[in-house]
């Protein structure tokens, strides 16, 4: 039985959204939505939050392994059941949260829903992560090894996958200033080869026994059902009854988050082009109207053509040096951090970056945003808010971040009213707050040679 | 699809289409002949950055504010057989948002032109320093030599220099960009009649003529050998290869089979043969895939992995085995039945929105399918037998190939 309910209106929505908490902590959201796509999401809290040194990189690893079976399904059933009615599934590990998903046809009469919960309830709940499936324990750096490296192998080559990417380069090596030693933001969600070469099967069922209670777990189910059948559904398949588990680890404590004495990184490679993440600790997450504040705040500087940035760095000047420049603001647990990203070309980034910072500079002293820029950024945002309404998916993401990051709906339901209530003053003071240009940490990429 | 179709008084042709309940309207515009029609590898990619940078009566700056402040959103790109402006936005917003797409698209100063060619140098170089990237540009490259569809981005790199005027942009522009060579598509909870009475106000120009459709590909790409091409990147992770063949068109009869065999062979997310294979029991990579891409008058059909570099011989025999199976074995029932529900299913997840909906309309009419076409493929898609997907196999498979690889040059 749940010991809470509550209706909440959900923003583009016609009817209600139910939310539910019950006895052993499972939260089960329905947002009702028209239409023949449903989706059906379940939000773990944790991620690279509750990792280690020695263990990182074990939620992304679990995550992949969910997929390998349990009791009822043998490996691959769950996927092809799936994906022979055009469901799309797939899971995603971050620093707070893990989340696995299926966006699917209802199909006729909503026959491939139930077959879709069940199926999803029974791998979150009840997955055995079959040692043959993980592979053998092996050293990725041995070209030689004999291992039957399966999952392993998978997921090693997805950290060589990221790290081609340059932009996961530099923002690595931005998260490494921005947090102390063992801060878990400090480390690559992904974790590293050697981690995953030898992590064993016993410490990843562990930490999945530890993490996937029901305290941690919110099903968030969108489409067009029956409340009262969706609801004996969810509850008949998460039969937490039937779980393993560990007691759940609380009271976790993180290192304190203090301005770093390193605040410029560079790196170099082989590159063309150069590239550069600027960060700055922003403000909780939970502090709803801060956060938006800040977001129009990061709307302005850097977002969209019309933005300070976009204009100064790439419209306005004749030969322009910049071919990428923008800002946004993300929320994690432990607090909010605004990011600066571009690339340019050659290899000066003294001047290059500088002219980055004199425009912060000038947004925040000089000339600061205008009731024009204002207006036009609060209607932006609203239209940008609407967009992820118009899919399933969208509304259970953002859902899903929500409730699993700060702990409530508050920043889905209530943005819209929030950003209504922001006046041009409450943006203001949050960028000087927290766009401190004596703040700002900065990673580079550059290339080899012209450093 | 509901799809309604009509002429408007300047020539143009509008496809609507009703999604009730949709919160924005997508109104997307597509302008005959793209890369296949511009002469010069990247003219006309040159030209969709030049519509955001200044009409006649507005600077780039003011158009950039505009569009914020109507929140519209408009993107433009061009492809094999057609340049897009593509814009979403909220229904009381319609009269102004057609009356700027309108300036945007037919008053074009093109004034810009330099500095675009810089802008466009930086964001293809930008984009060629991922290895990805730079093998997929290899195999296109490598596939459309010497064709009209060779605006890759390292070849449109390698001619930008030879673009020393804006006068060859202009001439296509004033060819290419008018109504009878457009056509338009919207999808949204909006009324019809005050959707075409506004657009026929805000895109009131003179008809024209059709250019681009006296402009088409007489003679079929066909590859006389395969062919290995490389480029090294030694700091790379990992090795990323494609293997590409030439297909057949959406409008050619093998179509729905081949659509069929993308998914059985690489397309479908985790079900896929080559993901089971290469990935799931022998752990040589993350993303293994296989796509399939039809222009009006070239199809492409590929597959890609990042692998290990080590592992470069071990991927090409895997693709070799996946296709030869294809080639010498009928899919069993069970995974062609699995595998058409998966196409089908699918087509209902990514046309939720109007965005989706207007998209891939739009495009599809953009490279010849007709509305009737476009209805009938899930039918098509259904009556496609084992048969038929082992026959495109060993028609399409079997022929040359390109292989493209980048990464560290001693395993290359």
């Amino acid at each position: 039985m749940a010991v809470q309910t509550s209706q909440v209106e959900i923003p583009y929505l016609i009817d209600k959204a139910i939310h539910k908490t019950y006895e052993n902590g499972f939260q089960f959201i329905y947002v009702p939505k028209k239409g023949d796509v449903f989706n059906v999401s379940t939000w773990v809290k944790t991620g690279s939050i509750h990792e280690n040194d020695a263990n990182n990189g074990v939620s992304h690893f679990l995550e992949h392994l969910m997929f390998k079976g349990t009791e009822r399904f043998k490996p691959g059933e769950f996927d092809k059941a799936m994906e022979s009615m055009g469901a799309v599934i797939n899971a995603a590990t971050w620093k707070d949260f893990t989340f696995y998903y299926i966006t699917g046809p209802k199909g006729e009469g909503g026959k491939n829903f139930e077959k879709a919960l069940d199926m999803h309830a029974d791998m979150v709940l009840l997955s055995t992560l079959p040692e043959g499936e993980i592979g053998e324990t092996h050293d990725p750096e041995d070209a030689n090894s004999k291992a039957n490296k399966r999952e392993r192998g998978v997921v090693i080559e997805e950290i060589g996958m990221r790290l081609d990417q340059p932009w996961t380069k530099i923002y690595n090596a931005l998260n490494h200033m921005m947090y102390p030693v063992g801060h878990p933001y400090q480390r690559d969600v992904i974790g590293t080869p050697q981690i995953i070469g030898h992590i064993p099967r016993q410490e990843i069922v562990d930490y999945y026994q530890t993490w996937y209670g029901a305290e941690n777990l919110t099903t968030i189910v969108v489409g067009d059902f029956d409340v009262t059948v969706l609801e004996e559904q969810v509850l008949k398949y998460f039969d937490f009854k039937k779980q393993s588990r560990k007691p759940s680890a609380n009271g976790t404590s993180f290192p304190k988050i203090e301005n770093g004495h390193k605040r410029e990184e560079t790196l170099t490679g082989d590159y063309q082009t150069s590239f550069f993440i600027m960060g700055y600790h922003g403000p909780d997450s939970a502090d709803l109207k801060e956060t938006i504040a800040l977001d129009v705040a990061s709307k302005v500087l850097g977002e969209g053509r019309s933005s300070r940035l976009y204009q100064a760095l790439i419209e306005r000047p004749k030969a322009p040096v910049f071919n990428a420049i923008s800002s946004g603001q993300s929320t994690f647990k432990l607090g909010n951090v605004i990011f600066i990203q571009g690339n340019f070309n050659g290899s000066d980034a003294s001047d290059c970056l500088k002219r980055v910072n004199d425009e912060v500079s000038d947004y925040l002293f000089k000339n600061p945003i205008t009731p024009d820029e204002f207006g036009r950024a609060v209607k932006k945002m609203k239209v940008d808010f609407a967009e992820t309404s118009e899919t399933a998916s969208g509304i259970a993401d953002t859902i899903g971040e929500a409730v699993t990051i700060t702990g409530t709906l508050d920043s889905y339901t209530r943005y819209l009213e929030v950003l209504g209530s922001l006046t041009l003053e409450d943006v203001r003071k949050a960028a000087v707050t927290w766009l401190d240009p004596r703040r700002v940490y900065t990673a580079s990429l550059l290339p080899k040679g012209d450093a | 699809m509901n799809v309604r179709s009509m002429s408007l008084s300047n020539g143009m042709t509008l496809y609507h289409q009703h999604l009730a309940g949709a919160p924005r309207i997508a109104l997307n515009l597509y302008i005959h002949g793209g890369n296949r029609i511009e002469g010069h590898p990247g003219l006309a990619d040159l030209i969709d950055g030049l519509l955001m940078e200044g009409t006649s009566t507005r600077s780039a700056e003011q158009i950039a504010i505009e569009l914020d402040s109507l929140s519209l959103d408009v993107d433009t790109d061009t492809r094999r057989d057609y340049s897009m402006m593509g814009s979403t936005f909220l229904e009381e917003d319609l009269d102004a948002s057609l009356s700027l797409m309108a300036d945007l698209l037919f008053d074009s100063t093109l004034h810009e032109f330099e500095k675009e060619k810089i802008r466009m140098h930086g964001e293809l170089m930008m984009d060629l320093d991922s290895p990805k990237s730079r093998s997929h540009d290899l195999l296109m490259t490598t596939m459309f030599a010497g064709s009209p569809y060779q605006a890759s981005h390292s070849r449109i790199l390698e001619k930008l220099p030879e673009l020393t005027s804006v006068d060859p942009l202009k001439t296509h522009y004033a060819a290419a960009y008018q109504p009878e060579n457009i056509h338009m598509t919207v999808v949204g909870d909006c009324n019809l009649d005050t959707l075409k009475n506004q657009i026929e106000k805000n895109f009131n120009r003179g008809a024209g003529q059709n250019y681009a459709e006296k402009n088409g590909l007489d003679v079929p790409l066909i590859l006389s050998e395969s062919q290995y091409v490389t480029d090294t990147k030694d700091d790379s992770n990992q090795l990323h290869v494609y293997q590409g063949w030439f297909a057949p068109l959406a409008t050619h009869p093998d179509y729905p089979a081949m659509v069929v065999l993308n998914c059985i062979l690489g397309s479908a997310g985790l079900t896929s043969r080559l993901f089971l294979e290469l990935r799931d029991k022998q752990g040589l990579a993350y993303n293994v895939r296989s796509q399939y891409e039809t222009s009006r008058y070239v199809g492409l059909f590929y597959l890609y992995i990042g692998t290990e570099p080590n592992n470069r011989e071990k991927v090409l025999k895997g693709f070799d085995i996946e296709c030869q199976k294809l080639m010498d074995t009928a899919v069993g029932a069970q995974e062609l039945a699995e595998a058409k529900e998966n196409v089908l299913g699918r087509r209902v997840v990514f046309l939720e929105t109007a965005p989706q909906q207007c998209s891939y309309l739009g495009s599809q009419l953009s490279i010849g399918v007709s509305l009737e076409e476009m209805d009938a493929l899930p039918e098509h898609i259904k009556t496609v037998s084992a048969q038929d997907v082992q026959r495109v196999a060993q028609r399409y498979l079997s022929q040359p190939s390109v292989i493209s690889a980048v990464g560290p040059s001693q395993f290359l």
